[in-house]
């Protein structure tokens, strides 16, 4: 009740409110995302079928980095930087990847489109936007069982217990952000991420991410203006 | 917005430019197994990387247990060379209906092998093998065979490879080749081949042919043991190990063997006069149609002519068997032991009487090999000193004391035994070795009785019964000879006594000393009988009291002695003179002691005597008042016996058995 009394208290005063924020040219985003995998519990190559890789974890958590310039009324360039963490890993047919964990770090070159700030109206103080991102990662993956029996000459052989993997995709994002200073605002988004990768290790070609995220918004070199 | 751009391109060069990690190792995984059905699976893989070595093979292995392997588990090689990405087969066969199996896939270079995970999965049944072809189509037991097919199992004891039925050893096993060996125990011209596998089976159109001898003639037809037969046929050579010539159901060593020709020898052990001669190889057997005859036995000769019992006789002849069994030589109908053997000569030990009774002492030799009789034209002599005769009756036998204390008589030269405490008595012929049984004693059977033949007539009595207590008696009986008829006379006149001498000369009876009854009561007193009068007059004396002792007499003279009395070891003898009615003293005889038994004969005049503790009989030397040893060897076991001269022959027997033995001093 008091979370909803609060929404509704800043909504109101931010279109009520006639306090002006200046707009800036450069916004720093911090934050937290929830994110899933999405697909089929299984790869399917033809008749090959094994359990696959990203889709059978079930606990995933990402932190996410992403400065915009703002080169227009309505666009913003800029570059994102995100960290997800992927474990908990579960199969109905299988236990090959039990235990086992992903590390992914990537970058994304962002276009966002945004609407227009305004010098009074709900404008001023929100800001909904859409951004799509070609992104660039590396998979780091790391096993707590041997995926293969190796048997050398000399009995057992050590085996490959980690993989580090380039993935690419393209990432479309959605949101909105709600200004709470001048200085700081908070931004709350979706994304759902393409990403297209090859390992020895799994046989997963592609992986389907969604996240749901929630951040801080640093607004830095405002655009200078006279005061009245 | 230009910096910003060089940074992203930067850091895409660090991050992508990474060099790929290569193996020694392949990488393969194991699909999930699809499309299970009751005709097989199919087993799928994918190889990621194929290592810096040559692949050497790579396939899917899989059991009814975790973690198979290529070494134990049944197999699958895939015959593609390998390449990177999906692979997959239908496995049709080796899979049993309802049995969870394990799958993985494997890939081998020549420093590792990787399998990959296994998968698990439930099978609904698989196919038989197929046979497409084998070869060779024709051959021998334990040749090797090579079947050609597809889906049979690497694991060769999982092919269940049978020819004619028989289950044969499966030595290599692949997917499509089975090496296999003809079974040893196959027995037929013709065969399929089947392979069974997870209780599928199939059989091959085609049969595999055993190579058969061909049996067409030998020579010689007629031959004797050990000699060359040449048996012309065909395929001998085709497997020479396993030939087996056999002369009925016997052996034959192999001397040479052609293609078409083989030389053997007729089996020592050969038991029959005519075989038929088989030829066995890849155990078929072809048989002749003609038979093989041994040749005719012969007899040539025998040494010595003339032997005693337990010597050697030699016989020699042609054509006996080599093997001992199959010869049977008789002597007089006895048949002996062979102890040597060969074709030519066989050497028998003639038994000793004490084992057989031969039917005369001259004898016929036969010799009978395999069925043939041959008999030799001259007799064998046998030279014993003593000759055994025919056992007699064994009811002559008082149980108890075996054949024991007989009395014995003769006239008209048989003898006449018997009373030994029954009333049998029995007539024995020595010209035909014959006993007769005569009339019952009818008196009360009785031990020690004594008597003497006088005329056609035998006079006898006294003794004494122990049934039902001890009876002494002094009755007096007349058996006829002539008329085989019983008849009492007057009882003796001395007192009833068991155990006295009696003897004739000149056609009177002499009767006297014995034991009484009473206790140790022992006569001396002698009587002689007049049997024309039936009466009984006293004589002199004898010397001694005394019982169960002998009386010899010749034409003119008795000698008596060696009987009991209180005293042990009696050797005394005394000589009677109905004459001078004197009893004279003459040469102790060599031995004596209680229980002497003696029994003697006379014979040429000369009084012969033998206690049973002497081996030998003893004969008393008049002139020099001696006695003499009788050189020819006595033969034992006749103690309590009987002995008797009849035709200047001397018999004894009985005693501890039935036997009867002559003696022929003019031999």
């Amino acid at each position: 009740m008091r979370n909803i009394v609060l929404i509704t208290s800043i909504i109101l005063l931010s279109h009520f409110c006639q306090a002006q924020l200046i707009d800036n040219k450069i916004n720093i985003y911090l934050g937290y995302n929830l994110s899933a995998f999405h697909g089929k519990e299984t790869v399917k190559e033809s008749s090959f079928i094994s359990p696959s890789l990203y889709s059978n974890y079930n606990e995933l958590m990402e932190l996410s980095f992403k400065a915009l310039v703002k080169r227009n009324k309505f666009y913003s360039l800029g570059i994102g930087f995100n960290s997800l963490n992927a474990s908990g890993w579960k199969s109905r047919e299988s236990s090959l990847y039990n235990n086992s964990k992903i590390i992914q770090y990537y970058l994304s070159p962002i276009v966002q489109i945004h609407t227009k700030f305004t010098e009074t109206g709900i404008c001023n103080r929100i800001k909904v936007f859409f951004e799509i991102a070609p992104t660039i990662g590396l998979s780091e993956l790391k096993l707590e069982n041997p995926l293969f029996d190796v048997q050398g000459q000399s009995g057992t052989v050590s085996q490959l217990m980690d993989s580090r993997d380039i993935f690419y995709g393209i990432k479309g994002n959605a949101g909105f952000e709600l200004s709470i200073t001048r200085a700081f605002g908070i931004y709350f988004s979706y994304s759902i991420q393409q990403n297209w990768v090859k390992s020895k290790l799994y046989n997963d070609n592609k992986f389907l991410c969604s996240n749901i995220g929630l951040g801080l918004v640093v607004r830095l070199e405002k655009d200078k203006r006279f005061y009245y | 917005m230009r910096k910003v751009s060089c940074l992203l391109l930067l850091i895409i060069l660090a991050v992508s430019c990474n060099k790929e990690k290569e193996f020694d190792y392949p990488l393969v995984y194991t699909g999930e197994v699809t499309d299970i059905k009751n005709d097989g699976a199919v087993f799928s893989a994918k190889i990621v990387d194929l290592s810096k070595l040559e692949v050497i093979e790579y396939g899917f292995v899989w059991d009814n247990k975790t973690n198979p392997t290529v070494e134990s588990s049944e197999k699958y090689i895939i015959s593609e060379p390998p390449r990177i990405g999906v692979f997959n087969q239908h496995i049709s066969t080796t899979l049993k209906a309802g049995v969870k199996y394990y799958v993985r896939t494997y890939i081998r270079n020549s420093k590792y092998i990787t399998y990959g995970k296994e998968v698990v999965f439930t099978s609904l049944g698989s196919l038989a093998p197929q046979i497409i072809d084998f070869m060779p189509k024709t051959g021998n037991l334990e040749d090797t065979l090579t079947i050609i097919g597809h889906n049979f199992s690497y694991k060769a004891i999982n092919n269940q490879v049978q020819i004619g039925g028989l289950q044969t050893s499966v030595i290599k096993a692949n997917q499509d080749t089975l090496v296999v060996k003809v079974p040893e125990k196959l027995n037929t011209l013709s065969s399929s081949i089947s392979v069974s596998i997870q209780g599928n089976k199939t059989a091959s159109t085609d049969v595999f042919n055993l190579i058969s001898p061909v049996l067409s003639d030998f020579q010689e037809k007629i031959g004797t043991f050990g000699s060359q037969i040449t048996i012309s046929g065909n395929n001998f050579l085709a497997n020479p190990t396993t030939i087996r010539v056999y002369f009925d159901n016997y052996n034959a060593r192999i001397v040479n063997i052609q293609n078409q020709s083989i030389i053997v020898i007729v089996p020592d052990s050969l038991d029959k006069r005519q075989s038929n001669i088989k030829i066995k190889m890849n155990n078929l057997t072809v048989t002749s149609i003609d038979k093989f005859q041994l040749a005719p036995l012969t007899i040539t000769d025998f040494t010595p002519k003339i032997a005693i019992t337990g010597s050697t006789i030699t016989l020699t002849g042609n054509n006996f068997s080599p093997i001992t069994k199959n010869n049977i030589v008789t002597i007089g109908g006895i048949k002996i032991t062979i102890t040597k053997t060969s074709l030519n000569k066989l050497e028998v030990t003639l038994p000793i009487q004490n084992n057989v009774i031969y039917p005369s002492r001259n004898v016929p030799i036969s010799i009978e090999t395999i069925g043939e009789i041959q008999k030799y034209n001259d007799n064998l002599l046998i030279d014993d000193d003593w000759f055994r005769l025919k056992n007699a009756p064994t009811s002559i036998s008082n149980s108890g004391f075996g054949y024991s204390y007989c009395n014995y008589f003769t006239y008209n030269g048989k003898a006449y035994i018997g009373l030994n405490n029954k009333t049998l008595f029995w007539e024995y012929n020595p010209i035909s070795d014959e006993w007769t049984k005569l009339a019952d004693f009818p008196g009360k059977p009785r031990y020690s009785g004594v008597g003497f033949v006088i005329g056609e007539n035998l006079y006898f009595g006294t003794g004494s019964s122990p049934d039902p207590y001890y009876e002494y008696f002094n009755d007096w009986w007349k058996y006829s000879f002539v008329d085989n008829t019983w008849s009492q006379l007057s009882n003796f006149s001395g007192e009833k006594r068991s155990g006295a001498v009696a003897f004739q000369i000149n056609n009177f009876g002499y009767l006297g000393t014995g034991l009484g009854v009473g206790v140790l009561v022992y006569y001396s007193n002698f009587w002689k009988y007049n049997p024309s009068v039936d009466s009984w007059t006293r004589i002199a004396d004898y010397p001694k009291e005394m019982s169960n002792g002998i009386a010899i007499a010749n034409s003119t003279e008795a000698y008596t002695g060696l009987g009991m009395n209180f005293y042990s070891c009696i050797k005394y003898m005394y000589k009677y003179n109905p004459d001078s009615n004197i009893w004279q003293t003459i040469a102790d005889f060599p031995y004596g002691c209680d229980n002497n038994n003696p029994k003697g004969f006379c014979i040429n005049n000369k009084v012969y005597i033998k206690t049973d503790h002497t081996q030998d009989f003893y004969f008393y030397d008049d002139s020099n008042n001696i006695w003499n040893k009788m050189p020819e060897r006595m033969i034992s076991g006749i103690n309590y016996g009987i002995s008797f001269s009849l035709n200047n022959k001397v018999y004894v027997g009985l005693g501890l058995s039935n036997s009867m033995w002559v003696f022929d001093p003019s031999r």
